[in-house]
Parts: C-alpha cells; structure tokens; sequence
C-alpha cells in the first residue's frame, strides 16, 4: 500500500469527534447509571461539556504549535526517546481499550435487545471486521464514510429526542439539584472520561488539509455532541423520570416510545443500527490511530499491516474483560476517575514540556 | 508524448500518431520494379481473396505500368473506378516518364480527400488493411495511397440501449470516424482534439482518445494515454475489453467507467471537461472520470423541466436502494424482527405463508433467481419472441407458484418490485451489480437480520469511498461530501444556476461554464435593473 499523504477536511474532523463520544456511550450511557437523581442529569451533561474545553484546548495547542506531528510523534520529541515512547505505548493501549470497549457495548445492546439467542461473539467479531475493514483503508475513507454516517445518527438521534413527547411531563425535571453540588462530581467525572477520547485528536489534527480548521471544527464538534447530550437527557427524564435509572439501554428504549399514525412504530432496530455503523467508524478510527501510533513507536509508516492484528488483539480483550452488561457499567463509572486524571497528566506534562522547550530555544525560532 | 497537441479534421484522421512499437522495427523499402511490388503484397496477404490488384497501362502507346491495390468492402468502389483509375488514365496521355507520372497523380490527380507518399512496405500493407487504397507506379520507388473510405456501415440510429422521450436521437455506429463526425458536429469549438491510438496486435483496432483542451483537466488526459499505452493485447472487439484493462478497480463489482452510445451524453461529458474514449467496432463508448451519479443519471434530465428531472433523480436513487435491499429487508424482518410490523399486516403476511412449506429466505431466493432466468431469458430470445417468455415466465409463473403454495404473495410482489425497480436504473452495468449483491445481502439477513445488512452495506460503502476513477472518488458529491454539486447529481438545479463545473473533474482554472445572470426574466423587470445600474 502506497503511503500517499492522507487528508480530511475540518467537517470531517468534527464528525468523528461527534462519533467518537456519543457512539455507544449513549446506548448504554453510563452517566445516567452514575447520578444520584435522574433530573440532575442534564446539569452534569452541560458541566462534562463545559470541562471539555479544558482537555480541547491543550490539545490544540498542541497540534498547532507542533504541525505535521501527530501526538504519538510530539510527544517524543518533545519528552525525548523513552519517555515520548512510554507516553505513546499508554495512548496506543488506551485507543485499543476503547476499541474492546465499543465491540462488547454494541454486541451487549443486541444480545439484549434484538438477539438474544445468537452469542455475543458473532455480533463482536463483525463488528471487529467492519471497523477493521475501513481503517485498513485509511483515515480518508474513514472520514469520509463518517460524516455520512453521522448525518444518519443526528437524524435519528433528533427522531428519538423530540418524537417521544406526548409521553413526557416536564415536572420530571424538577427538583434541580436537590442536594446540592457534591453528587455531581461522580456523574461529570464520567461524563468527562468520555468527553477525554477527544485525545484522539492529536492523532488527527497533521492529516488536516488545512490546520487552522481544526479550532474553529472541534469547537462545532463540542458544541454538537454537548446540545445532543443536553437534549437526550432532558427528554430521558422528562419520558421516564425517576424510572430511568432502571433502564439498561436508554436510546433503546426511548425509541420504543415512538409511535406514528399506526404505522412508524418499533423502529428501535433501525436505531439502533444507526448507532452501530456509528460505532464501526469509531472503531475504525481507534484502529487507525492505534496503528498508526504503533508504526510510528517503531519508526516505521506502514501501520495498514498493524490493522487487523490490532483488531484482533481487541477482540481477544473484548472477551477477556468483560462479563456481562452490569460488570461494563459498573467498570466504566468506576476507571473514569483515573482516565480523566491520567489523560489530564499526560496533557499537563506535554504542555508544560512544551513551553519549557520552546523558552529554552531561542525566542524567534519555532 | 505529454505535449503532443494535435488536431484532426473530419472525416478521418491524419497525422496519426504511430505507435513506438511499430517504429522499433526496420522498414523494409518498396521495390522499383512492379512485378517485385506486387508479389510482395500479394505474399503478405495470403493471396487472400478480398485483395484486389489491378494492373493498369497508361499513356499514349500504353507504356506505362500502375498498380491499384485495395481491399474489397473497405473502399468506395465508385470512388476507385471514377476517381481514380478513370482520372488516372485519362491525365496521363502526355507524359515523357514514370517519374512524372507519379508526380502529376500525386499533385493534380486525385478526386480525394487525403493522399500520402509511402516508402515502406509495412506501411504501404498496414494502410491497405485500413481501407486506403495504394497505387504503384513501374519504375517509381515510392507508393500512394488515397483514403476512399467505403464498404458497407449501420446507419446512425435511436440508441436502443438508452431511450429517451425527449432528446436528440442520435446514437454512435460502430465506425468510429462517423463517431467522430457525430461529436464534432455538436461540439463545433477547435478545442475538441482527438487523438489516436492501434490497440491489438491483430485487431489494429482504433482507439481515439477524445477532449475539449483547457476544459479537460491535462492530468486526466495523461493517465488514460499511459493507461492505453500499457495495454499489450491481441484482440480487441469491443470498449468493454479496453475497460476492464484500464479501469481503477479491476476487482470491484460496481463498474468504474461509465459507457454509453448516445452522441449528446458523451458531448455533455467532454464539455463538463471529461475524457471520451471510442472504440473502432461498437457504438459504446467510454466515459472518465466517472462517479457513482453518472450511472443514476439520464442525458434527460437536462432537457426536462427542473422540477420533472428533480424528480426522476430522486426516484431513481430510491429505486436503486430497492433493488439492492429490499428483499433482504423483508427477510431481515420476516425472520428476525416480526415487531417492526404494524400487527394487522403481520397477522395478514403470517396467514398468507400458513401452508408454505419454505422459510422466508429460500423463498426469496428462489424466486429471485427465476427472475433473473427470465430476465435472461427474454433477452437472449429474438425480439418476437421475448414479450412472451415475460408474460408466460412472469404472470403464469408466478401465479401458479402462488396457487401451488410454494411462494407466499407478499414475496410475490416483494420480488417484482425489486425487480421493477431496478429496470429504472438507466445504466444496465449497474443495476446488474445491485443485483448480484442482492443474493450476499438476503443471505446476510436471513443469519443476522438487520445487524446483517448493515455489515453488508457498511462493507459496500466502505469499498465504494475507497474506489476511484481516474482520480475522482467513486461516490464524489457524497463521500466526500461536496454539498454544492448535490444540485446537478442528487436533483437538478435550473440550467441557470449550474453556473461552474465539477472541479473535481474538470480543469481548476477553467471552471466557469456560463455568466450568472442568465436567469429569464420578465421584460419590464430587465429594464428596471439595467435603469438602476
């Protein structure tokens, strides 16, 4: 495969940001599986969208100040060999958690959902095989398919949030944060752990064709993804209120609400189909990145090799860490805590290496 | 070879360009003697019984010698009786020497269009097996040959493979200089340049590349000579063989060049600034770069009312997705996903399959593959006869299987329209892969329901954005997504707004294709605006 320079446009970029924190995570949306009260849940949606300015910016920073380097190759020149090394090898690992991650909440959703005879294993290596499939193809066909594929979520998604509203009473929201601020932190902490797959960004930000689009596009892609978010979660609890919580699969749920005229009604499938070819592109884009980022840890730039081994090493983890849909929710919630601080370290270090770096250049270079 | 720029008039081409491979070899020189000519030709074609050779004395005491070689069927008999042997005869009556004699034949003589000196043989044989015809003068070193071009052709007709209610109805024969003249006649402009090359051994058969310079993106015209170039075959019947020895994804199901026998569809196409390529023997000609929404689109929807041609955009791209997955739908949903169903239709299909003895999918796949039977069937049959394997196969076929409960009537019609729908598919190569990926779909639904079809289509979307044609991506105004071309592939705007063309297609500094303000407006209107300016 030739290693001809791979480029996207800035609408391109913003769709797999949009894609990579709400695909699956509002299928099976932990967030909500973290508040206390399910009316709160709007409020850590707008704060978690808030915080993520905070791990947006460094990034950009990052990747303007260091262009044509992806953030696997700044982060070594930057920390120097082993360290810029060690950095990359816990982001590679990362992607690829997340990868396992998605695999086993798209096939968890069916076997509970739609399938439940057909062993989780067939809907996870599929899916393995699609996301596979398309990072094989490179980053340009990836973007591309993306911000089709996310015209059909924000369709449906918009479907599932205004359609159910003959069931909704808005007393549901009430009362706001009953008991002050201090339950919140938990659920924005989660919420925020999500909003941090946003790192990938720095895998990103070199293939743009042009640079600078990358402030003003993961700008739109934060305020897209945070209002969707917002409005998923008033409409949950103005729908189901205090009985939310009991819900395994939201989204799903949500859409079994909807009913048109006698004749649009049931259409969860076809929403939940939606948010699995959300999911494919997501995880072609962790694929991507993840073999990208190999490659460049040994220095070489043939990472479509790395693809399906890489795929299939998160297959391997799809099955090895995961049980069941409780033990998914309960890890998510609890690892969030050390994503966050973990990602938010690893930007804090880069930064100030950064600034240390350049200051102790000489003031015009750069 | 990039900055060869040559113009051709019509009818015919001259300076033809010879490929590098036929100048490698030593020429062999002609003879002075005619007798030694004439067994020199005669030996490279066999004697064969189509050469004919006239041996003619002219002058006044008859002293001197020609030779008129050509092939019978390939030349205007008329032409080579009265403009030539008649001429010939007739001039030469005062004349002192061989040598003169050719000259005045070559200078003053011939009634034709085009007349060349030759020295070579190979030459001298290879232009007499295009059609020319050659003559030979005793004592003269150098042979002429004229072009008479003659011999029995179709005339030019309504293309049967793409109709139109409302269009010219010109469609290309299969010699390519009346292609030719069928493009230039339309496309009056000095830029549109031809350019030939012999592909095939055997065949020589003629392949001209054509374009309208400085709308044409240069790139483009380079890549289609040096794939041409690359091509070492021996036969060459048709443009489907050049295309499968050129085309971007030799492995792909869904074709990648797009081919069409309408005259006014290839002319639209060299003026969005694509590259035609025409093939000597077939009307079909090739079209690149070619994009997924040329193959969903018909050279009518620029003679149609917006609205009108709107319409059918959409309709045919909605057709194109029923072709391709509805059957696989109703299995997906039969088997998998009763629920989707309002009830009572439920209730309604579960009573009409309550004595089939077949799940749902081999059902579907039975009576698709006896739709494609008589499809095939009907085609292949003389055209008297076609009409009745369709109403036999199709109407007492399918309700004897209904009656016989073999097939339920809701698969029935599910089969039909999809059958139905893919005929609306104005390209005949595309509809076709929808309808072989129909079989992998129905399959993948009937094991995996809609989780199924989704791989599919995912899979086909992603090796259809990965697919290019001469640099253009496949799917173009989608993926990527281009949202201002959507207006003259997803609908068609009004003539007055497609103001610029693609500019993944054509040249970048020539993309403007009319003023903006073309729009008609009323007469008082027009004279307010220009009072105000």
């Amino acid at each position: 495969m030739s290693m001809r320079a791979e480029r996207i446009t800035g609408a391109q970029l913003m769709s797999l940001l949009y894609i990579t924190r709400t695909v699956p995570i509002t299928i099976v949306f932990p967030t909500l599986q973290a508040v206390e009260m399910t009316q709160d849940l709007w409020i850590v949606s707008l704060i978690g969208a808030v915080l993520t300015v905070l791990i947006l910016l460094p990034l950009l920073f990052l990747g303007l100040r260091l262009p044509g380097q992806t953030i696997v190759q700044y982060s070594q020149s930057i920390l120097g060999n082993i360290p810029g090394k060690v950095l990359g090898l816990i982001l590679v690992i990362y992607w690829l958690k997340i990868a396992a991650d998605v695999m086993y909440a798209i096939g968890d959703a069916y076997t509970i959902a739609v399938m439940p005879e057909t062993p989780i294993w067939v809907f996870i290596i599929l899916i393995a095989f699609m996301g596979a499939y398309a990072a094989r193809h490179g980053l340009e066909v990836v973007g591309r398919i993306s911000l089709s594929i996310m015209a059909v979520i924000v369709l449906t998604g918009l479907l599932v949030i205004v359609m159910p509203f003959e069931t909704a009473k808005l007393g549901n929201l009430l009362p706001i944060m009953e008991n002050g601020i201090q339950p919140l932190i938990k659920p924005v902490t989660v919420s925020l752990s999500f909003y941090a797959q946003f790192v990938i960004i720095g895998m990103i930000i070199p293939h743009l064709n042009q640079i600078r689009d990358s402030v003003r596009f993961s700008g739109y892609a934060l305020i897209v993804t945070g209002l969707l978010i917002i409005l998923f979660s008033v409409t949950l609890t103005i729908v189901f209120g205090i009985t939310a919580k009991d819900l395994s699969l939201p989204a799903y749920s949500l859409t079994r609400m909807i009913r048109v005229a006698r004749f649009v009604e049931r259409i969860e499938v076809i929403v939940l189909i939606a948010y699995t070819l959300g999911a494919a592109v997501k995880l072609a884009l962790m694929l991507w990145a993840s073999s990208l980022g190999l490659a460049q840890l040994f220095g070489t730039s043939n990472y479509p090799v790395l693809v399906y081994p890489l795929g299939i090493v998160s297959v391997i983890a799809a099955h090895l860490f995961h049980d069941n849909h409780m033990e998914l929710m309960s890890r998510l919630i609890r690892s969030a805590p050390w994503v966050v601080l973990v990602i938010a370290a690893l930007l804090f270090i880069l930064v100030a290496g950064a600034l240390l770096r350049h200051s102790s250049k000489s003031p015009g270079g750069v | 070879m990039a900055a060869r720029k040559r113009r051709a008039p019509v009818p015919g081409i001259t300076n033809d360009p010879i490929n590098p491979q036929d100048n490698d070899k030593p020429q062999k020189q002609l003879s002075i003697l005619l007798n030694e000519n004439e067994k020199l030709i005669r030996d490279s074609f066999g004697d064969s019984i189509d050469l004919s050779i006239r041996r003619l004395r002219v002058g006044e005491l008859a002293e001197y010698e020609l030779l008129i070689v050509h092939l019978q069927g390939l030349v205007d008999d008329w032409l080579v009786s009265n403009s030539i042997i008649q001429k010939a005869t007739e001039l030469s009556r005062k004349i002192n020497s061989s040598g003169e004699i050719f000259q005045i034949l070559r200078d003053n003589l011939l009634a034709v269009s085009e007349l060349e000196t030759v020295a070579g043989v190979d030459e001298l044989i290879a232009k007499i097996s295009e059609g020319s015809c050659g003559i030979l003068v005793n004592g003269v070193a150098d042979g002429l040959v004229c072009s008479v071009p003659g011999g029995e052709r179709r005339s030019i007709e309504d293309p049967i493979s793409e109709p139109v209610v409302r269009g010219p109805r010109e469609g290309f024969t299969e010699s390519v200089q009346v292609n030719i003249s069928l493009l230039r006649r339309r496309i009056k402009d000095p830029n549109l340049w031809f350019e030939k090359r012999v592909v095939g051994t055997i065949s020589k058969t003629e392949v001209v590349v054509a374009y309208i310079s400085g709308i044409v993106n240069e790139k483009t015209v380079q890549e289609v000579r040096e794939r041409l170039k690359r091509i070492d075959i021996d036969f060459i019947q048709e443009s489907g063989q050049i295309e499968e020895l050129i085309e971007d994804s030799p492995l792909s199901i869904f074709p990648s060049i797009f081919r069409t026998e309408r005259a006014d569809g290839v002319a639209q196409a060299l003026a969005d600034g694509r590259v035609a390529i025409l093939t000597d023997g077939t009307p079909f000609v090739l079209v690149v770069p070619s994009d997924l929404s040329m193959f969903l689109t018909s050279t009518e929807d620029s003679y149609e009312r917006f609205y009108i041609a709107s319409f059918f955009r959409l309709l045919r791209i909605l057709s194109f997705f029923i072709s391709l997955t509805l059957p696989s739908f109703y299995v997906a949903i039969l088997t998998f996903h009763h629920e989707m169903l309002p009830t009572e239709l439920l209730f309604s299909i579960a009573a009409q399959r309550e004595g089939i003895p077949f799940p749902a999918i081999v059902e579907a796949i039975m009576m698709e593959l006896v739709f494609e039977v008589l499809r095939e069937a009907g085609l292949r049959l003389p055209r008297m006869i076609g009409p009745a394997v369709s109403i036999v196969g199709g109407l007492v076929l399918g309700e004897a299987a209904i009656r016989a409960g073999l097939v339920s009537p809701a698969m029935v019609m599910v089969v039909a329209l999809t059958a139905v729908a893919s005929f609306a598919t104005p390209a005949f190569n595309i509809a076709i892969a929808a309808r072989l990926l129909r079989f992998p779909l129905i399959l993948l639904a009937a094991s995996l329901g809609m989780f199924g079809i989704m791989v599919g289509l995912f899979t086909i979307f992603v090796k259809l954005t990965a697919q290019r044609s001469f640099g253009v991506p496949y799917l173009a105004p989608f993926a990527p997504l281009v949202p201002e071309q959507w207006k003259d592939s997803v609908v068609r705007a009004p003539l007055w707004t497609l103001n610029r063309r693609t500019n993944l297609v054509a040249n970048r500094k020539n993309l403007v294709r009319q003023g903006p303000g073309n729009e008609p407006l009323p007469p008082d209107s027009k004279n307010r605006q220009s009072g105000e300016s």
